[in-house]
This record gives structure tokens, sequence and C-alpha cells, in this order.
């Protein structure tokens, strides 16, 4: 292990690369690295985009390892994929700008007399007209306000996740608030999720930008189609999504939920939101398994048949839960 | 975005991975899920298409430094056409340094079927294999690492705990593991071996 070093290594053949990405990756598996080391792994994977392949791709065969527990013996159903009905193609209304925005809980009050105030609650759905036009599409555990007078368009989304699909006024620009952050449309669809004190904005269509109040000029971010808008209380930060997972996100809006390589983990706390009758994973191992399919989002029955079907996994009730073990 | 020439200087100075892909998990991840996926058809083009099998390695990696450094400023739209027009850019490039020539490179792209991207069929039918070869490639592991990789990665031991049922040091342990994932990392490559190919 002591070939490694945080020197600059500008003329490492690929075959030295190869052999140091082993190393750090042995280092790895005996637990953290002590922050020293941690800073020369940086240092060293920062080097070249050939120190990230090689690093890389000892790392995807590690998370491709993690399919062997379906290998195990004792198992049924090897194959993780899960279709209970076929997906279809979401098609995007070619209209205006659609957001997501997923909102924290958060006490801002800024009430005027012409605010009025939607919530759903778990599972359920309501779409929301608006004199001019727009539509906001609450989804499960949602709570906003709507203030639309003459002189200004402002939704607050107190809580959970709502599509957007904003007529646009240039006069009049429609803008959501989130705690201290704000989406103001540019023309645009869009969804807006906020969980645990982050906001998520994905746009779909049009333009928009995301603020954080307190400080704009520092902290804003504007969006184009595909971009994926996370921002904290003091941060911002955009990534990439492809329009099929943007779709999957919004599949929602039909009633169902799609999969696609979600954890149990994960597609386990998505079914939650929309059901009172809550699937509990404690299991790391179970967790970590892998699904790929379309659920409609009240059928907590069908989802746990599958999982055990396909995990060979025990599912007991216990009261409104339903615990999965092995 | 694939035509912008590219150095192929086998040994020449590689590319700064800039901090920001470091430390955004965001390149890393399209890597490994679009990407890595796509390697045993990679070297199968590689080995058809380069009689020098013993930079094989060398050449899938410098394949990979060019399509990270592209996917940083924009990700592609179709991974897998652009992956083989990577990889055939730096192989014409190699093969116009040594003077050698071949038309067959260029034929070979179409023979692959790269130029429409299918990725549904495709990567379905790649997941479906990969267990399989997954399973294939555990079974030739040397033992001991296959021993000490199972423990960790499907029984869920920590190092130490290997290491003690084993009787063997945590390091050792390590490098068993390590090299058992490599093993499985060019799980891919051994093409011309496999009789279903």
């Amino acid at each position: 292990m002591n070939g490694i070093s945080s020197g600059q290594h500008e003329d490492s053949t690929r075959g030295q690369i190869r052999d140091e990405a082993l190393e750090w990756f042995a280092r790895a598996q005996m637990g953290p690295l002590a922050p020293d080391a941690e800073r020369q792994f940086e240092v060293w994977l920062a080097q070249s985009y050939s120190h990230c392949a090689a690093y890389w791709r000892l790392e995807g065969a590690w998370e491709e390892a993690e399919r062997l527990v379906a290998l195990r013996p004792a198992k049924r159903g090897i194959r993780p994929t899960v279709h209970l009905i076929a997906s279809s193609s979401t098609k995007i209304v070619a209209a205006a700008v659609v957001l997501v925005l997923v909102a924290v809980a958060f006490q801002f009050q800024l009430v005027s007399p012409d605010t009025k105030a939607y919530a759903t609650g778990v599972g359920g759905r309501k779409i929301l007209s608006l004199a001019d036009g727009s539509k906001i599409e609450l989804n499960t555990s949602t709570s906003i306000r709507v203030s639309a007078n003459g002189a200004s368009r402002t939704v607050w989304l107190d809580k959970g996740e709502a599509y957007f699909q904003i007529v646009h006024n240039a006069v009049h620009p429609f803008v959501v608030i989130a705690g201290n952050r704000r989406i103001i449309d540019l023309g645009t669809k869009f969804v807006a999720h906020q969980t645990s004190g982050k906001l998520e904005v994905s746009l779909i269509e049009g333009r928009a930008r995301v603020e954080i109040t307190d400080n704009p000029a520092v902290q804003s971010a504007n969006l184009v189609p595909g971009d994926v808008a996370v921002a904290s209380v003091s941060a911002i930060s955009v990534a990439r999504k492809s329009t099929d997972t943007m779709n999957s996100q919004l599949s929602w809006r039909r009633g169902v939920l799609v999969f696609k390589g979600a954890t149990l983990a994960d597609a386990t706390a998505e079914m939650n939101r929309y059901n009172t009758e809550k699937l509990v994973v404690r299991d790391p191992v179970l967790a970590r398994q892998t699904i790929d399919g379309t659920f409609p989002i009240h059928a907590v029955g069908q989802f746990t048949e599958m999982a055990q079907a396909v995990f060979g996994l025990r599912a007991e009730k216990r009261g409104t839960d339903t615990v999965m073990t092995r | 975005m694939a035509e912008k020439p590219i150095d192929s200087n086998h040994e020449g100075p590689v590319r700064h991975c800039p901090e920001k892909a470091v430390t955004k998990t965001d390149l890393r991840s399209w890597f490994i899920r679009e990407v890595l996926p796509l390697e045993p058809l990679l070297m199968h083009f590689l080995q058809k298409n380069w009689r020098n099998r013993s930079d094989l390695e060398d050449f899938r990696q410098e394949v990979y430094e060019n399509v990270l450094e592209a996917a940083e400023v924009a990700r592609p739209e179709h991974v897998k056409p652009f992956l083989f027009v990577t990889a055939r850019n730096l192989l014409i490039n190699r093969l116009q340094r040594e003077s050698i020539v071949s038309i067959n490179v260029v034929a070979d792209l179409d023979a692959l079927g790269v130029a429409v991207d299918e990725p549904g069929p495709e990567r379905g039918a790649l997941a479906r294999d990969s267990l399989r070869h997954l399973q294939a490639a555990l079974e030739s592991l040397p033992p001991r690492s296959r021993e000490a990789l199972v423990l960790k990665r499907v029984e869920g031991l920590s190092t130490r705990e290997i290491a003690a049922r084993m009787g063997i040091s945590e390091q050792s342990v390590a490098n068993h593991i390590a090299r058992a994932v490599r093993a499985l990392a060019e799980r891919g490559e051994p093409l011309s071996s496999r009789s279903e190919l």
C-alpha cells in the first residue's frame, strides 16, 4: 500500500493508474479513510479523467457485485424485476411550463385577504385551475396557498409536491415560494417538491429561475428543460435528468408510480407517501434490492405480493404496517 | 461533439479530472450506470479492430477518458453511439499514426448496430446476461478471493469479521476483495473465449 502518494503523477502510465486505483479501492475496504488519507485520495482522483475512469470502473463492478445477493441459494426468484402493468410512455402536454416543487415544512405567514389555502391528505390529488388558465396539480400530502389577484400571482408551497402549468404573463410573473426559496416562472411547466428541508424543482418546459430570497444575487439558478434544481436553505445545485426520468417522476399524475432501478428502500418510501398502510423494510440487504416496474399508487397489496414473489421475502402485517423480512 | 479532434497519444499527458466531477457524484453515477454496462460490447469492438492485445486495457481507459471529458461538458443523449464513435476516432487516429489502413473500423460500427440507439431492449438484454456472467465470473475467481468477496458483499460481514473468520489479516482481506472486484470488472473481456459469441 505504500505505493500510494499524493504527488503529481503527470506521466503515470495508464497501467500504473489502474494499479493505484486498485490500492485505493483496497484501502477503502478497511473502513473509512482517515481525513489525511481521504484528502490524498481526492487529490489522486482529481488528477485526470484516467484516474476517475479507473477508480469508478472498480466501483461499478463493486456495485454490480451487489446483485450476487440474488444468487443466494435460499432465494427464489432471481431476477429483481417487477412488472405489474405496462408503463405507457407519458406524453408531456406541450404548453406552458411545468415545475415540480418539493417543499419542506416552513412557517411563513404573508396572508392577504385574497389568499386561499388548498391541501391534500395522504394519497390525495387535486387539480386547481386559476382564472388566468394556469393549472396547479397537488400531489399527496401537500399544502399550498394561492394569491392570484390582478396584481400578482403567488403560490406558497408549504408542504409536499405540486405540478405547475403556468400561462406566462410578462407583466405578472408567477412566483412560487417555499421557505426562503422562490421559483419565478419565465413561461413554464415544472414540478416542485419540498422534503426534509430541500426544495426540488424539475423544469419540464419553458424557463424558470430558482432563487434563495435572502440573497438572490448570489444564490440563483436559471433552469432549462431537463434541469433539476435542489435548493437547501443556503445553496442551490442543478443536475440534469432525462425525459424518461422526468416522465417517471410525474407518473403520479396518472395515478401510478414508475420505478426504474429503484432500491426497495426508495420504492417503499415512495409508496408510503401515498398510503396510510406503510411498508417497512429494515433489513439493509433487502433494502438495497432494486425494482423496475409500474404500480398503481394505492396498490400496496399488489406491491407487497410482487415483492414477495420476486425477492422471496416474507411480509407480515403489524397493525397498519407491513414489515418485509428475508 | 464526437467529432472533435482527439489526442490519442498513448503515453501522453492525461487530462485533469476536475474537482467538480469528484465532489459531484453525477458524472460518476452516469458513467457507472450508462457507460460501464456497454463495456463487453466495447471490448468486442476493440478486440476486433486492434491486433495488439497487450494494450487493450490502456485503449479502453483512453476511450473512457475521452468519454468522461466530453460528458463533463454535456451528457450525450445516446450513450452507445457516442461511446463507439469515440472509440472509432481513437482507433482511426492510432491506425493513421502507425500507417495502417483499415476500412473495417467504420464498417464494423454499422455491423454493431450502434448507429441506431435502442436503449430499452439492448439494456434489458445486457441486464439479463449480466447476472449470468457475474455468476460465471464469481465462480472463476480464486477460492480465497471469492470467499472474501461473498462474505463481504453477500453476507454483509465487515472486513474485520472476515479476517477473523478466514484467519488472515484485514489487509489481506482487503486485497482479496479488491482483486476479486477487478476480476469482476474484467468479466466483459474474454469475449473471444465465450461460446455464446
